[in-house]
């Protein structure tokens, strides 16, 4: 079943989101909304329409071939169009299988990474999740194609005002956004049934695990190095956690604001 | 036209001039290390001293440069060294280039593009006033270039002292100081030379009224900026060393306790972050003086050989930021004893953070002796219930990233050997590192354990081995006795209530692993009984993808796991990422891959672009044997000074002390080398061939003798020890110090135009030489790097009589 996340067709989605990289501009009226769809259809060429579904569709293929296998996942990574949370001189590349920058230093996931995490989170409709990173917003994005109740943090001021402003064009009603620090997670809407955090870290944040239900699962890239982590699970359990290692990645770390000394 | 007699104020010059040189690069490795990473100071500081072959390069191009010698010349170009210098950090400074966002910005490749060549300024104008006067005083170059590499010698000594005042930047402004200076003696007219200090003033004084236009910044993803994300975190006090950087801070999201059990995890008490170079993170723990507010030690990995045995004496290795004696206090050992370089950490907090950290480093019973463990070992002859290691670092992690890949005289079979030989009958060797898969640290640390239990006489090393993982750690424990079946049971009940894996014990059985921390696999287990059993054992290690085979003190890369013949398969284990390849050290493969083809450039260039090319073909023959010998004895003269470096590591105790012992010894002694070289070499019965003959054959004596002395040397006191080293390097060092001005002054009596290219070849092979040390030290150990040099010597003599 579909929740509120695809509430808008997808050439709607891509019209209303423009160039949010660019325009930091109010939200648009519904008449500039119908105006700007008809002229889109109008002026954009089927052929560049046709190139992101090509790409998306072949992206979609590889992520099942690579082993993906919920099919509430892939059906919302076919439904989010990545093209629309990237920069705009990077939509040509925008269903490739690798990172992409998205300014401040952060970068997009690839495709594949995010639907591996995403499955393993094991989510059900009903859950309750917490993102640390929300980036471009495009996890969000997914989490929000697949289950209730989504709250995403982002320390990056420019990067957070963008992402929400993206995420509610776009209809994902159901994600709460927020800018701030997520090694303290979101008290407030806490406890939460799954946490994916989409930055390295170099432990697991103790507040985090706090805020996570009994029977919770959290997903993090362990390790501060500069080029790969450890992605594990950790599973809450009424008198234990376990631990499970699920592969090496490569996140960026969780950044700071930048230092004179 | 001949030059005037060269006066002392030129000798002077040419002194103050390289000296500021040195200082200035060994400044900017250590700078770049705190802003960026070891490994990245490294390979621009090297690129950058291709500068000084860049400079004989456009010598011969611009042949009509090398005429001007007259004072104000040299004057100038000395000025604009000195302002080079304070450009090139300024400048660097500014550009917004991190290694972290190469691998998805192009852009990044452009301005380290321009960090070279704003760095390479500094030395290029060095170079340039080197070049002129070795071509046009050639008969006279064993005087000049004694004072260069005299001046030289002083700067890498100097570095030590300044480089840790006015924030860090020392060194910069020494550097610029001392260009000043060498542009006042080539010139000491006041009319010239008060301009020249008053531009300098002005910045000086802009320094002083604008101190933030200088200060350092630091990359936004080193661990300093990040611990001061939060609103409430703040710097309490910093300080550089020669070093390194220390920054003690308060943040609510510091976090230090290796290994600590999830279930404890709320158990850990305030602690205040102590970063090392703005990156490796370690941490005073609070403490109110009673160890009974220390329980959450008993939820570490290392209180399991409290659990194991009663201890009475620990000797803690490193102990930075205190966390083991902590533990020693909490399980009331008697004697805890600390042994390290690094205790600058221990100092600073018993003068600053003495309430904070409970009198730890002033309590009676933790006794801290600054020395190095191995040189420590060596000299007592006490044995300890406990040997505890420091935890390795993350990978790569250099101490001061001075010439690459970091060399850890303490994770060798020598030194675990060292450490068995110290432990009580039922003393316990507990060693740690973190884990990040694929599997190479825990397996090298398994093999070190092996070969040195072995090497001790233990037959069956099986027998003697303990290993545990948690969450993000894995630990072993070695013993001299085999261990016992008690206990093994309280090993087990160890670890199930702390959530952690039994990864071995004698007898371990299948199920007994990946209960709480599981991997799809029980992949531990499977390759340490691959490596504990004899006969699978070299089949492993030969197989591996990786090499983990135990590291020695002739090869004591700890950090460097991958295999030229395994590259393919390690491609795509890191799923096909080349910046995996990064860590492992071999971004010295990347550097001497880029010193090699801008070197062919600078090489190559002044044969295409020579106004007077047109007489060249006739030396066509000639040209080759010049480019052979100054490139051959560039490259030997290198790999020896690298390899005494690291070598010499290990008995002065630290990198950094190592690296200014030797380079100072070396070129002092090279220096003298080269001032009598004109008396040895005009010998009608000594040829030039025959003395680098000789020189090959002392280098080669080295390699037998050197590994022998070292180990008698380091029971001696550190004065004796830095006494034997300078004579132990003068020897070779005097003669290295000929071959160089021998073939200038040849070159100069037959083709003394080309002096500016021998100049560039042999510039260009020593930052070359750089990293063909390390390299070929990573892959097949210090004696062959120097049996490699001499073979370098070897060529320089043969071409030596056709120059």
């Amino acid at each position: 079943m579909k929740v509120q996340g695809i509430a808008l067709s997808i050439r709607q989605q891509e019209e209303l989101v423009g160039s949010d990289f660019l325009d930091e501009g109010p939200i648009m009226c519904i008449h500039a909304v119908i105006t700007a769809l008809v002229l889109t259809l109008l002026f954009i060429p089927s052929q560049e329409r046709d190139k992101y579904e090509n790409l998306h569709a072949q992206m979609v293929k590889d992520i099942i071939k690579s082993g993906i296998k919920d099919k509430r996942v892939i059906a919302a990574m076919e439904s989010v169009k990545r093209h629309l949370f990237v920069p705009e001189n990077l939509r040509n590349v925008a269903y490739d299988d690798h990172p992409l920058p998205i300014g401040e230093g952060q970068t997009i996931s690839q495709p594949h990474l995010v639907a591996w995490m995403t499955q393993e989170l094991q989510l059900k409709e009903s859950d309750n999740v917490l993102e640390i990173g929300t980036g471009s917003g495009y996890q969000a994005a997914i989490l929000s194609e697949i289950i209730v109740s989504v709250y995403t943090i982002e320390i990056k001021t420019k990067l957070a005002d963008q992402a929400a402003r993206r995420l509610k064009k776009l209809g994902y009603s159901n994600v709460q956004a927020k800018c701030g620090d997520g090694y303290f997670g979101w008290p407030e809407a806490a406890p939460f049934d799954a946490i994916i955090i989409t930055c390295a870290v170099n432990h697991v944040p103790p507040r985090l695990l706090e805020q996570l239900k009994i029977g919770g699962r959290m997903i993090l890239p362990l390790g501060s190095t500069f080029y790969y982590q450890t992605l594990i699970q950790v599973t809450k359990q009424k008198d234990d956690i376990k631990v499970d290692y699920l592969g090496v990645v490569a996140f960026v770390p969780m950044t700071g604001q930048a230092e004179k000394t | 036209m001949r030059p005037n007699p060269p006066t002392p104020l030129l000798f002077g010059g040419i002194f103050f001039l390289t000296c500021g040189t040195l200082v200035f690069e060994l400044s900017l490795i250590r700078l770049f290390s705190v802003a960026h990473w070891y490994h990245f100071a490294f390979l621009v500081v090297g690129i950058a001293m291709l500068g000084l072959g860049a400079a004989g390069s456009f010598l011969i191009i611009f042949a009509k440069w090398l005429s001007r010698i007259s004072r104000g010349y040299l004057s100038n170009v000395a000025f604009f060294f000195s302002l080079a210098v304070l450009a090139s950090y300024l400048i660097t400074n500014q550009i917004p280039f991190d290694q972290q966002k190469i691998a998805w910005d192009v852009w990044q490749f452009a301005y380290l593009l321009f960090y070279f060549f704003v760095l390479a300024m500094p030395p290029f104008f060095t170079g340039l006033i080197l070049a002129s006067l070795y071509t046009n005083y050639s008969q006279q170059i064993g005087k000049f270039y004694f004072y260069d590499i005299l001046g030289a010698a002083l700067g890498s000594i100097a570095v030590l002292k300044v480089s840790a005042f006015a924030n860090g930047l020392g060194g910069i402004w020494t550097a610029a100081f001392c260009g000043l200076v060498s542009s006042v003696l080539f010139n000491p007219r006041l009319v010239h030379f008060l301009p020249k200090i008053g531009i300098l003033g002005i910045v000086v004084g802009t320094a002083f009224f604008k101190p933030s236009l200088f200060l350092l910044n630091l990359s936004e993803y080193k661990a300093l900026p990040q611990l001061l994300r939060p609103a409430n975190s703040k710097i309490l006090h910093t300080q550089w060393t020669p070093l390194a950087r220390l920054d003690f801070m308060q943040s609510p999201i510091v976090h230090f306790a290796p290994g600590l059990s999830l279930r404890s995890y709320s158990s850990l008490p305030e602690q205040l972050g102590v970063v090392v170079d703005g990156g490796n993170l370690n941490a005073l723990t609070k403490f109110d003086g009673s160890p009974s507010s220390l329980s959450f030690v008993e939820h570490l990995p290392s209180a399991l050989p409290y659990h194991l045995s009663k201890i009475s004496s620990v000797l803690v290795c490193e102990p930075r930021g205190g966390l083991d004696f902590l533990s020693a206090l909490y399980f009331d050992t008697f004697e805890i004893e600390g042994v390290g370089i690094y205790n600058k950490i221990a100092n600073i907090a018993r003068e600053k953070f003495h309430e904070f950290s409970g009198g730890l480093f002033n309590d009676f019973s933790v006794n801290l002796h600054t020395m190095s463990p191995r040189a420590y070992l060596k000299q007592t002859s006490k044995r300890y219930d406990l040997i505890s290691l420091p935890i390795s670092d993350s990978f790569g992690a250099a101490s001061t990233g001075i010439y690459g890949p970091s060399e850890d005289y303490l994770f060798t079979v020598e030194a675990f050997m060292e450490c068995l030989q110290h432990l009580s009958d039922d003393g316990w060797l507990y060693v740690a590192c973190y884990i990040l898969p694929p599997l190479r640290q825990e397996l090298r640390l398994m093999s070190l354990a092996i070969s040195a239990l072995e090497a001790n006489g233990r037959q069956y090393p099986e027998k003697h081995l303990i290993a545990i993982r948690t969450l993000e750690t894995f630990s072993i424990l070695a013993k001299v006795r085999p261990i016992a079946r008690d206990e093994m049971t309280i090993l087990k009940s160890f670890c199930e209530e702390r959530g952690f894996d039994v990864v071995y014990h004698p007898g371990i059985a299948i199920d007994d692993v990946n209960r709480f921390n599981r991997f799809q696999e029980p992949i531990f287990h499977k390759a340490f009984t691959a490596l504990l059993n004899d006969s699978t054992r070299t089949v492993f290690l030969q197989n591996y993808d990786f090499d983990v085979w135990p590291t020695t003190d002739d090869r004591p890369f700890f950090g460097h796991f991958f295999r030229l013949d395994k590259l393919r398969e390690e491609f795509e284990i890191f799923g096909r990422k080349w910046t995996a390849f990064f860590e492992g050290g071999y971004l010295v493969a990347a550097l001497f891959l880029q010193a090699c083809l801008l070197s062919l450039v600078l090489i190559v260039l002044p044969l295409l672009l020579a106004k007077h090319r047109t007489a060249l073909p006739d030396i066509k023959n000639a040209k080759l044997a010049i480019l052979g010998y100054f490139f051959s004895i560039g490259l030997a003269y290198m790999l020896i000074e690298i390899v005494f470096i690291q070598r010499f590591i290990l008995v002065l105790e630290h990198p950094l002390y190592a690296a200014s012992a030797v380079i100072a010894s070396l070129l002092m002694s090279s220096a003298c080398g080269s001032y009598v070289s004109k008396k040895v070499a005009t010998s009608s019965r000594w040829t030039i061939g025959r003395h680098i003959l000789l020189l090959a054959i002392v280098v080669l004596l080295y390699v037998v003798l050197i590994s022998r002395i070292l180990n008698v040397w380091m029971g001696y006191d550190l004065l004796t020890r830095y006494l034997f080293t300078g004579i132990l390097i003068a020897v070779p060092g005097f003669l290295m110090g000929f071959p160089f001005p021998v073939g200038i002054r040849t070159l100069g009596q037959k083709q003394e135009h080309l002096i500016p290219w021998a100049y560039c070849a042999n510039g260009t092979a020593s930052v070359i030489g750089t990293s063909l040390a390390v390299l070929v030290a990573m892959e097949w150990g210090f004696s062959w790097t120097v049996v490699m040099a001499s073979v370098f010597y070897l060529i320089a003599a043969a071409l030596g009589n056709r120059l």
